[in-house]
């Protein structure tokens, strides 16, 4: 309750364009209560943005695909490629991952849609899958990540820092998280498979990510309790000022996206590894954790022993640039090259 | 124990066989139903895919298999397959077809030579099942699409990933081991020279 | 009070009729009526007859005992084993991946089943026509209109007869599903057709 009257307060001297800087904000927050915030802040202002939407205008949207080629007239700015689903079936539903706009753009299934183009679904077994399986990566990291921060006790505060780029060909998608309060955890088997299991649970919910491009001020405002992401939103509002922001069930988090629709549409997965990193104290953080897993789309049967080969490799360090690896170190950049161009 | 081995008298299909033969419910009793066996039979040969009950295409299809294998196996020559053929195909220009079609077609052929596959049901028709049976190498549009394997699907992406890793990791210690196995061999060398060297002395 | 008093009214009045008939006697039979005298006989009750009641009308079969509860049951909701008659929702449909059209696990989509056996009845007919009633001897091959003979080995069309329907290829009978379907096919007929039946 507290907390709500707490952030009322905070949106209406957003709203006002005052200077918050003054201010004070607890950075005292649990990471329930951080999360709630923030998923309650994301709430208002896609409240507020829809209502920005003000007279709805329409648009004709070009479906190209089975059962039949047709045409759909959509609200701009507000119908997503997921209503455009909804009219078509439950299998346009519940299969595509990505939308594919005008045949060149890959548009997220939540994102409301902007003019009228044309309109594909993509699902894994596209012919050209690149796009939905990096999205796919990008969507399990990002889940790795709500499943730190649920997994662990109020007692260990969680500080996500980031991930990277999707490298499939690394073989495990990866989560740099921050647990201060832990100076040398090495994970029990046991704790994997916790991990996995809360993982697991979160993927169930069958949550849709929701996406949103806010400002950096309220960018900042909602990761006020995260050093890191706070250190992070002014370098990536650099372009254009805007961050976006996705929402999974409570947890928001910044990414680029495109995302998958749904987070029932992660199947078989595992989480596999935690390593420490670390490195010099430049953002004054002296390790990290890297949380590793590997995972598989709903619907891809793979046979145990493949999927162990699978987990084996994903147990190993992945090599994706570590936070604190600064492009001085020439070597392995030179690796972190030649996956990428495997990929 | 002066029993013939089975496998040679009759060669094995490859399809599952029923303990039981079917009785196809016929007014004139087991000669009813070979007769209506032989007529499918016949029609599966002439036009290589039919719709038919379940029960009467299951059972002409053993027969239109054995009918295949003892024509491939013995050949145009051997009497009893001659009057089989003759016997079981109704229209005698489908004898022909039989050991001049279809036996060049399915001599090399590791797989059951016909296909049975269920067809899908009409609306409100909860009870009559039915198949397509159909000969294979046939020159009809398939009936299923079989979707061809993507290497770009995420498994095989990272399956590829992890081949590629293991070769690697492979490759570097096959590398490794032929500098120490050079090393081995050098000094079990010198060794040797050595061992010569005092059996000479001695 | 009132009883009473119509019991005897009702005394008084026999008492004066008895008295009027013992003095006057009964009329006199001049008096009567002439008619027939013989009597008939009283008519004795018939004996029952369906008859009677059938005549013109009908009747109505009715039940004459009480259907149990877990006969009513049956003939209501059928035996889940043999005959089920509410509503079951199936949980066995998939969606074509080729239409996009609902079918049973484990059948031919509908859709596509009708698809291929209309394409399938015309090529039969084809091949009917073009063998005749003479011994078959050769294998057949399909070839549909702008289409020319792949290059093979001699000895791949030794024995094969060609049968050319009157019309193009359709779109989805082809082996090659691998190919993008991107390029524009080209109109030129000296492109080799992918693949053959």
């Amino acid at each position: 309750m507290k907390m709500k009257r707490h952030v009322t307060c905070l949106m209406k001297k957003l709203t006002e364009k005052s200077h918050f800087s003054t201010l004070q904000i607890t950075r005292f927050l649990s990471t329930q209560e951080a999360i709630e915030r923030r998923s309650y802040l994301f709430t208002l202002e896609k409240k507020r943005q829809i209502e920005n939407v003000g007279r709805i205008e329409k648009i004709e949207v070009q479906y190209k695909g089975i059962p039949k080629d047709c045409t759909l007239v959509m609200n701009k700015n507000i119908s997503t490629p997921y209503d455009c689903a909804r009219h078509l079936s439950e299998w346009h539903m519940e299969s595509s991952v990505l939308a594919l706009l005008d045949g060149n753009l890959h548009w997220d299934m939540h994102r409301p849609l902007t003019e009228s183009c044309t309109l594909e679904f993509q699902n894994y077994k596209a012919a050209e899958p690149q796009q939905v399986n990096k999205a796919f990566w990008r969507t399990c990291s990002l889940m790795l990540g709500a499943c730190a921060t649920v997994a662990f006790k109020d007692t260990v505060p969680v500080h996500l820092h980031s991930f990277p780029l999707p490298d499939i060909r690394s073989g495990s998608f990866i989560y740099d998280v921050d647990l201060p309060t832990l100076s040398d955890w090495q994970p029990t088997h046991q704790e994997v498979l916790t991990l996995a299991a809360e993982y697991v649970k979160l993927c169930r919910k069958a949550v849709p990510l929701e996406r949103l491009e806010v400002g950096e001020e309220l960018a900042l405002e909602m990761f006020v309790d995260n050093e890191h992401k706070s250190k992070q939103i002014p370098n990536i509002a650099k372009t254009n000022g805007k961050v976006i922001l996705y929402r999974a069930g409570n947890h928001v988090d910044i990414s680029r996206g495109p995302l998958i629709s749904n987070t029932a549409q992660i199947g078989r997965l595992a989480v596999t590894a935690v390593h420490k990193l670390t490195g010099p104290t430049e953002d004054g953080v002296s390790q990290l954790y890297r949380f590793q897993g590997v995972a598989l789309p709903k619907g891809v049967v793979l046979d145990h022993f493949a999927f162990s080969i699978l987990m084996d490799r994903a147990k190993k360090l992945n090599p994706a640039r570590s936070p604190f690896l600064k492009k001085e170190d020439p070597e392995i950049n030179e690796q972190i090259e030649n996956v990428a161009a495997q990929a | 124990m002066n029993q013939a081995e089975v496998s040679k008298l009759v060669s094995k299909l490859r399809m599952n066989i029923k303990p039981e033969h079917r009785r196809l419910k016929n007014l004139k009793g087991p000669e009813g139903r070979i007769d209506k066996l032989r007529k499918t039979v016949t029609g599966l040969i002439k036009f290589e895919r039919i719709e038919l009950n379940i029960n009467r295409g299951d059972e002409a299809r053993q027969y239109a298999e054995r009918l295949i294998s003892e024509a491939i196996r013995h050949g145009d020559c051997h009497k009893p397959t001659m009057d089989m053929a003759n016997f079981w195909l109704l229209e005698k220009q489908l004898v022909h077809k039989l050991f001049k079609v279809l036996v060049p077609r399915f001599e090399n052929s590791t797989v059951s030579y016909t296909k049975m596959i269920k067809a899908p049901k009409a609306q409100n028709t909860e009870h009559t099942n039915k198949i397509v049976l159909e000969l294979r190498g046939n020159p009809y549009p398939d009936l299923i699409v079989k979707q061809p394997n993507n290497r770009l699907w995420i498994q095989n992406v990272l399956l590829d990933a992890a081949k590629y890793d293991y070769r690697q990791s492979k490759i570097s210690e096959i590398a490794a081991n032929i500098g120490k196995d050079t090393q081995l061999s050098s000094s079990s060398l010198t060794a040797n020279n050595k061992g010569g060297t005092q059996k000479e002395e001695s | 009070m009132f009883p009473r008093f119509i019991q005897v009214v009702q005394h008084l009045k026999n008492l004066e009729r008895s008295i009027l008939l013992s003095l006057f006697g009964h009329p006199p039979k001049e008096l009567a009526l002439a008619v027939s005298v013989n009597q008939q006989p009283k008519p004795t009750p018939k004996a029952f007859s369906i008859h009677d009641l059938i005549g013109d009308g009908f009747l109505l079969a009715v039940p004459k005992f009480r259907r149990t509860v877990e006969k009513r049951l049956n003939r209501k909701f059928g035996w889940p084993e043999y005959v089920w008659k509410p509503f079951v929702p199936k949980t066995n449909l998939k969606t074509c991946h080729e239409c996009g059209h609902h079918h049973e696990q484990g059948r031919l989509c509908g859709n596509c089943y009708k698809k291929i056996g209309k394409e399938t009845k015309e090529i039969q007919g084809e091949i009917l026509k073009k063998l005749g009633s003479g011994p078959i001897e050769q294998d057949v091959i399909v070839l549909y209109e702008g289409e020319t003979l792949p290059d093979q080995q001699k000895e791949f069309w030794k024995g094969k007869r060609i049968v050319e329907m009157k019309k193009e290829r359709p779109q989805w009978f082809s082996k090659n599903l691998l190919q993008k379907s991107t390029q524009q096919p080209s109109k030129s007929t000296d492109v080799k057709p992918t693949d053959l039946a």
